[in-house]
């Protein structure tokens, strides 16, 4: 499963189910037990009741009329099999010679039957197991209810928790997916949980490096350019310095300048190539192309000053131009 | 006229040279902006050609340098260096001019006359001066509508006397302005080619001042 949040809800959600349903089944169960036994003890209670108030010659027949509840019964033999008591007439249970608990169909029904033997009689009290089980069955349901009702408000809360948790994650994502193919700046670390933070900063700090990188790119492209000015301004003048030569001898010097300039571009133009193809870090070593062994040496001897007062300018060491801009990606000056 | 030409270049350079001197300019060459500065403090030039880009001293240095004398010589920048706001820089900086790499000479020419006819206090291309007409741009020079022509070293003598009328030139600075790289001066060619212009052109047009040198008079 891919999604964390997918992940996160599943398996809570069904830890959630798992354990209330559980719960629920196991409260049941206990409810019920523990119904029976409430209504055991109960009759058990009446019977010791009954035990104490009663003449040997109560009559036969109930205290008539009225609605009869079949629903607990009470009746009460002589030692000798007459029913001398019963709470319902033609309740007519079966005598049973069985002492305490007993079940007894009858009626349709089961039921439960506690016997309690006395000197001289036999009491006993039934209760039909259906009406036990239906308000046993009430009982349990109020108890298990809560649990019931909780579990899907309790679903409902982790879903919003989690919903929530990952949010930030959702909103990066949206951040990344609406931005321009050039859009190179940081990402907002504000309000990102711990374990994304980290991502999001190094993403960040990639994102600076690839526009360094692109940066770079973009100077060494112009420095590139610029660096083949002066070849082609050279090379332009050679031209000019040709189409001007009136005599041979000065045709010929006009047409090794111009064959030398031209060397010399396509010598600065291989160069400009193999640099481009170094990986940028290694890139700020390698020679700057106006270095020294880019100028031709001058073949032909430097017409001279006759007269002594002026100075002497003889021609200093080539080096890299001194402008910053222009030999920031490649010269180490 | 005399210029000074800073260009780091040899290519460049050595091309810059021989077509301004093919062109009767005096050019002095230096490769580097302490050579240019040392240059320009000692000896007098007519125009200074300024690349920017050069060791030891940038461009831009030697031009504030310059006007921080109040050296008023024209200065034009000639640089690869083609932003805008480098070309505000170059010009606020002094220059009064700024040209691209890669150029093209004739029009390079062009602006290095603009700007001599601007020092001399001139607006006109072509100008007369005591019945003596010239064109700086084709070198032809005529005398009362008559066309003359000028060797090449009597033309260099001839522009610079002919750019400050009133100005006493003295023979050392009229042979600055004479560049020959075939062979040497000899001492006395300045006083060959006034002679020359003074038999072309006309006695009175250029006037001896004894002691200090020659001059053409004020109208």
């Amino acid at each position: 499963m891919k999604s964390l949040r997918a992940r996160l809800l599943w398996f809570l959600l069904a830890a959630i189910v798992l354990v209330a349903g559980t719960q629920a089944f196991i409260a049941y169960r206990t409810v019920l037990q523990e119904a029976d036994d409430i209504f055991d003890h109960h009759m058990q209670q009446m019977a010791l009741s009954l035990r104490a108030g009663l003449p040997p010659s109560s009559a036969v027949g109930g205290l008539g009329g009225g609605e009869e509840n079949f629903e607990f019964i009470v009746q009460i033999w002589t030692l000798d099999g007459i029913r001398i008591f019963e709470s319902a007439a033609q309740a007519a249970l079966p005598q049973r010679a069985v002492l305490g608990f007993s079940n007894v169909q009858a009626r349709g029904t089961t039921y439960r039957v506690f016997s309690l033997a006395t000197r001289s009689l036999v009491i006993q009290v039934a209760q039909d197991m259906a009406a036990r089980r239906r308000m046993a069955g009430t009982l349990a349901l109020r108890t298990v209810g809560p649990i019931v009702l909780a579990a899907p408000l309790l679903m409902l809360v982790v879903w919003w928790v989690v919903s929530r948790s990952l949010a930030p994650v959702a909103r990066v994502r949206r951040q990344v997916a609406t931005r321009q193919a050039d859009d190179l700046s940081p990402l907002s670390e504000t309000d990102l949980p711990e374990e994304v933070r980290p991502l999001v900063h190094e993403l960040n700090l990639l994102f600076v490096r690839v526009r360094q990188a692109f940066e770079a790119q973009k100077h060494f492209v112009a420095d590139a350019a610029h660096e083949l000015r002066s070849p082609l301004a050279a090379l332009k003048l050679q031209v000019q310095g040709l189409q001007r030569a009136a005599d041979d001898a000065t045709r010929e010097l006009a047409v090794s300048r111009l064959a030398a300039g031209i060397d010399r571009a396509t010598r600065l133009v291989e160069q400009m190539l193999a640099l481009a193809r170094q990986p940028a870090r290694s890139r700020k070593r390698s020679a700057c192309p106006k270095s020294r062994a880019w100028r031709s040496p001058t073949p032909w001897p430097r017409p001279r000053r006759a007269t002594s007062t002026s100075a002497s300018f003889e021609p200093t060491r080539s080096r890299c131009r001194a402008s910053p801009r222009r030999c920031a990606p490649c010269c180490a000056t | 006229m005399r210029l000074l030409l800073l260009e780091d270049d040899v290519m460049i350079g050595e091309a810059v040279l021989d077509l301004l001197r093919a062109e009767q300019y005096a050019v002095d060459w230096v490769k580097d902006g302490d050579a240019a500065d040392t240059a320009l403090r000692t000896q007098q030039y007519d125009l200074v050609l300024l690349d920017l880009g050069v060791p030891r001293r940038d461009g831009l240095e030697v031009l504030r340098a310059l006007r921080a004398r109040k050296q008023r010589m024209p200065v034009l920048i000639a640089t690869a260096r083609d932003s805008v706001a480098q070309r505000i820089e170059g010009l606020d900086a002094g220059a009064d001019d700024y040209v691209l790499k890669p150029y093209d000479l004739d029009e390079l020419l062009a602006r290095i006359r603009a700007l001599l006819r601007r020092a001399a206090g001139r607006a006109e291309p072509v100008y007369e001066h005591m019945g003596v007409s010239v064109n700086p741009a084709t070198r032809e020079v005529t005398v009362a509508g008559q066309p003359v022509i000028l060797s090449a070293r009597e033309w260099a003598v001839l522009e610079p006397l002919l750019a400050r009328p009133g100005m006493v030139l003295s023979r050392a600075q009229l042979e600055e302005k004479l560049y020959s790289w075939k062979d040497e001066i000899s001492s006395n060619a300045v006083e060959v080619y006034v002679h020359g212009l003074r038999k072309k052109l006309g006695a009175d047009l250029i006037r001896n001042v004894r002691g200090v040198g020659y001059m053409v008079p004020k109208e």
